[in-house]
């Protein structure tokens, strides 16, 4: 299939330049190449300007609430282990709003990728500080400068044990494009972070900033420890590519009736008699 | 046997507590009681309450066991099990002259009412070599003093303890020392085992089960009393009965993962009390936008905030009518019962289905906790999963057109994983395959759609049901639990019924009808008069007075009594 072949009737409504347009071209090129059948292939969007996507991939999508698209995805790979569930979101919607449902996601392993737009602002309300803006740097709500450290969501998601971490750059389609194949193939829990830049409300991390200082991986850590070294950022340096991987049991494993079938599938009558006699 | 309650229409009743401090097993012994006189023919009532701590504060269990039919707490005791002081300070209002009070031997009563009963429990429970076993030697006392044959209390013993030979033992001797203890005082008759007793269930367990009837799938949830058993209870039986039970990390994340099973085809519910029900609020919204089927419980408890967390009210009808931001249909049932909870359970799952929205079980703790005597509950197939196609009719390049306007504001809807099938359930205001669209026209179309929806739920709201006779001088009027008390409140009345709401929304508005030409007493526990403001919004119709009250305590079947007697 021809990633063409997976726009809309409606043409994105970003800012020209805008970084969600390669990460928009990357995820459509990687969903092509799949093996999955697309039919197969559900998405779920946050809100902000990445979460717009939802009316640009002709794929099953669900655009659900700021911050809380990764339940939804959760549920609906719970419900149904055959189709492959994709997040989309910014750095306010998964690190600021529901920042707990990333945390909880990377501890339990459902076998779900999150691509996360990083453009370090908030860009849909028009230029207020986000939870990965830089220390100091000004925006609508902190005219004075942002007066929060930065969370950096590549070393988050490896102290909590995610299975398998990655970071890209907008600016890179091809690379990307690996990644995120990469991430849905992996079972389990997968965090792309892509460096996302926002054209219109950040002059500061700009595609040149970017350039300047970013480095690929070749490979992925052996250790978590010498991922979590790798994924930080510096004023000379930002690793982008794999960090880290592990195979462990996803989400679900655990449940009796979900061993060798599907939740969706289990739709037998209850036989309720016996459990009313135990009540006498 | 004791009836030392005999009701004035002739229903013999005996009405016991044990009363001591958490952790000493008093719900466990309660609910042994309950089961022991159920399972010796009788009707029971069976009501905790407990401080929101483990250790050392005061928990109670009483049992309202009678031959007729019981189904609210009653005041005054016949018989109290106090395993330390407080279990008889705290209780001096409920006794009276005949209270028989079994307390040890070492506690100092002085100036009581009812008949003292002081027996060695604690110095007993050691020489039996566990302390803890007290509370079964004060059980054994009560088999004798109401008398009941004590292998009842023996069967539910093994059936408690049935693989730890060692402590069966311990606590069948526990039994008989205190079937001993009682003395002269043994009843002379014994009440034998029935043939074939009722069912003795909470609500929450007729919750739960009416969820699993209706193929419920998966059920996600974060802790949050009362509404918590129906979680023990499925996650006990999810290997079994084909669900998955998953604690969330918070109550928003499970409204969306409720959401997100429901889009792709799986029944799914989630349950909380006040609290946690706020932080669903975006998601019961988001529901009511993507037109998914959700079944919400919320297991009412006093607020505001945190409240009273182990106590009751009805003080949240409102709150689930107006659950979630912007206007779209939505259900609420209000069950009475553990056999309404268990239909009604059952129904959400239908009408979620049928109408693709949001419906709210609402409950409270003194449904969620207490035990009834149940006669019957019936099998139920499994609710279908409607409105889904698997042949979406659309031009092969377009995508489906899932929010397609329709009759009755509801449309088909396909499953991820179909072919040609794709749109987007979406949060934004949305045009038929989903795509965000701003336009007024659209707005309004959707808008239209999502709202028709309530004029159709309207044919399955079932009417309020009159019990007691119809022409009266006077009708009770409530909503869910209260219906336990009101029951018992007209039996002692010639000319009061009691009028009961359980689909409270959307109200049908042939609901006039039914309460038209009364004179309406409101019964609610709640101090606004919820159910009452609500028959005057929507049927136009007042009541004569109101009996309300918010103290996380139920009403008494006395109280109420007297209250009635005064507005008559």
């Amino acid at each position: 299939m021809k990633s063409e072949e997976l726009n809309t009737s409606v043409f994105p409504t970003w800012c020209p330049g805008c970084g969600d347009y390669g990460i928009w071209a990357a995820l459509k090129k990687a969903l092509s190449k799949l093996d999955t059948p697309i039919e197969n292939v559900v998405i779920v969007y946050g809100i902000g300007c990445s979460g717009n996507m939802a009316s640009f991939v002709k794929v099953y999508g669900v655009h659900g609430l700021h911050g809380r698209a990764i339940p939804v995805a959760e549920g609906i790979k719970l419900a149904n282990k055959k189709l492959k569930v994709i997040v989309v979101g910014g750095d306010g919607d998964l690190l600021g709003e529901g920042v707990a449902h990333l945390v909880a996601a990377s501890r339990s392993n459902p076998d779900i990728t999150v691509i996360l737009h990083n453009n370090q602002i908030y860009g849909l309300t028009t230029g207020q500080s986000s939870p990965t803006s830089l220390k100091g740097s000004k925006s609508k709500t902190y005219p004075m400068g942002t007066p929060d450290e930065p969370l950096n969501p590549v070393q988050l998601a490896l102290t909590l044990g995610a299975s398998q971490v990655m970071r890209g750059f907008a600016g890179d389609i091809e690379h990307l494009t690996t990644l995120i194949s990469d991430a849905i193939n992996h079972e389990g829990f997968s965090l792309v972070e892509v460096l996302q830049p926002c054209v219109t409300f950040n002059k500061i991390n700009t595609y040149a900033w970017f350039r300047e200082r970013i480095k690929k991986l070749e490979q992925p850590e052996r250790s978590r420890l010498e991922a979590l070294r790798k994924g930080v950022w510096t004023n000379q340096q930002i690793m982008i590519g794999e960090f880290f991987r592990e195979s462990k049991p996803v989400l679900g494993y655990s449940y009796g009736v979900l061993e060798n079938k599907n939740l969706l599938e289990l739709k037998r009558k209850r036989e309720m008699s016996k459990l009313f006699e135990s009540f006498r | 046997m004791l009836y030392s309650l005999v009701m004035p229409w002739g229903d013999k009743t005996i009405n016991w507590k044990i009363a001591g401090a958490a952790g000493l097993g008093i719900k466990s012994t309660g609910e042994v009681m309950a089961k022991a006189l159920s399972r010796s023919g009788l009707y029971i009532n069976g009501y905790t309450e407990y401080p929101s701590l483990i250790r050392g504060g005061h928990n109670t269990y009483q049992v309202l066991a009678s031959e007729k039919q019981v189904s609210n707490p009653r005041w005054n005791l016949d018989i109290l099990v106090a395993l330390n002081e407080e279990g008889v300070v705290l209780h001096e209002d409920e006794i009276d002259e005949r209270t028989k009070i079994v307390v040890d031997e070492s506690v100092k009563i002085e100036g009581n009412r009812g008949r003292l009963i002081q027996v060695p429990l604690l110095e007993k429970a050691k020489e039996l070599g566990n302390p803890i076993v007290q509370n079964v030697i004060a059980l054994g006392v009560s088999a004798a003093l109401i008398g009941v044959e004590i292998s009842i209390f023996e069967e539910l013993i093994e059936e408690e303890f049935g693989k730890k030979k060692e402590l069966l033992e311990i606590n069948k001797k526990a039994l008989r020392v205190g079937w001993e203890l009682a003395g002269e005082e043994r009843q002379v008759e014994l009440r034998k085992r029935a043939d074939k007793p009722r069912m003795v269930m909470s609500g929450s367990e007729a919750v739960a089960m009416g969820a699993m009837a209706a193929g419920m799938q998966l059920y996600c949830a974060y802790p949050m009393t009362p509404a918590t058993p129906v979680m023990h209870f499925l996650a006990k039986h999810q290997d079994k009965y084909d669900l998955v039970v998953r604690q969330t990390e918070d109550e928003i994340a499970a409204v969306n993962m409720a959401i997100g099973a429901s889009f792709a085809g799986v029944k799914a519910m989630t349950g909380t009390s006040g609290g946690g029900f706020a932080l669903m609020q975006e998601g019961i919204s988001l529901a009511g936008m993507l037109e998914l089927p959700l079944v919400v419980m919320l297991a009412m408890r006093p607020g505001p905030a945190t409240g009273l967390p182990t106590w009751s009210s009805q003080t949240d009808l409102r709150f689930a009518i107006h659950a979630g931001h912007g206007e779209f249909a939505k259900i609420v049932l209000a069950p009475g019962d553990p056999v309404e909870a268990y239909e009604l359970s059952y129904k959400a799952f239908e009408l979620a289905q049928k109408y693709q929205t949001v419906v709210i079980l609402l409950t409270d703790k003194l449904l969620a906790e207490s035990h009834y005597s149940v006669e019957l509950l019936e099998e139920k197939p499994v609710v279908e999963v409607s409105n889904v196609t698997d042949k979406p009719k659309k031009p092969e390049e377009e995508m489906f057109h899932r929010y397609q306007p329709s009759a009755n504001g509801v449309s088909e809807r396909t499953l991820p994983g179909l072919v040609n099938g794709y749109y987007v359930a979406n949060s934004d205001e949305h045009g038929p395959e989903g795509l965000v669209d701003e336009s007024a026209e659209m707005r309004e179309v959707m808008v239209r759609r999502r709202l028709l929806k309530l004029k159709s739920i309207e044919s399955d709201m079932a009417l309020p049901v009159i019990y007691g006779s119809k022409e009266t001088k006077l009708s009770l009027v409530g909503f869910g639990s209260v219906k336990g008390v009101a029951l018992e409140v007209i039996k002692e009345f010639n000319d009061v019924n009691y009028i009961h709401f359980n689909h409270v929304w959307p109200m049908p508005s042939k609901a006039r009808e039914v309460l038209e030409g009364r004179k309406l007493v409101f019964l609610e526990n709640n101090m606004t008069g919820q159910l009452e403001g609500l028959v005057r919004e929507y049927l136009g119709l007042g009541g004569i007075s109101n009996i309300r009250k918010d103290d996380g305590r139920p009403f008494y079947v006395d109280e109420v009594v007297n209250l009635v007697k005064r507005i008559i």
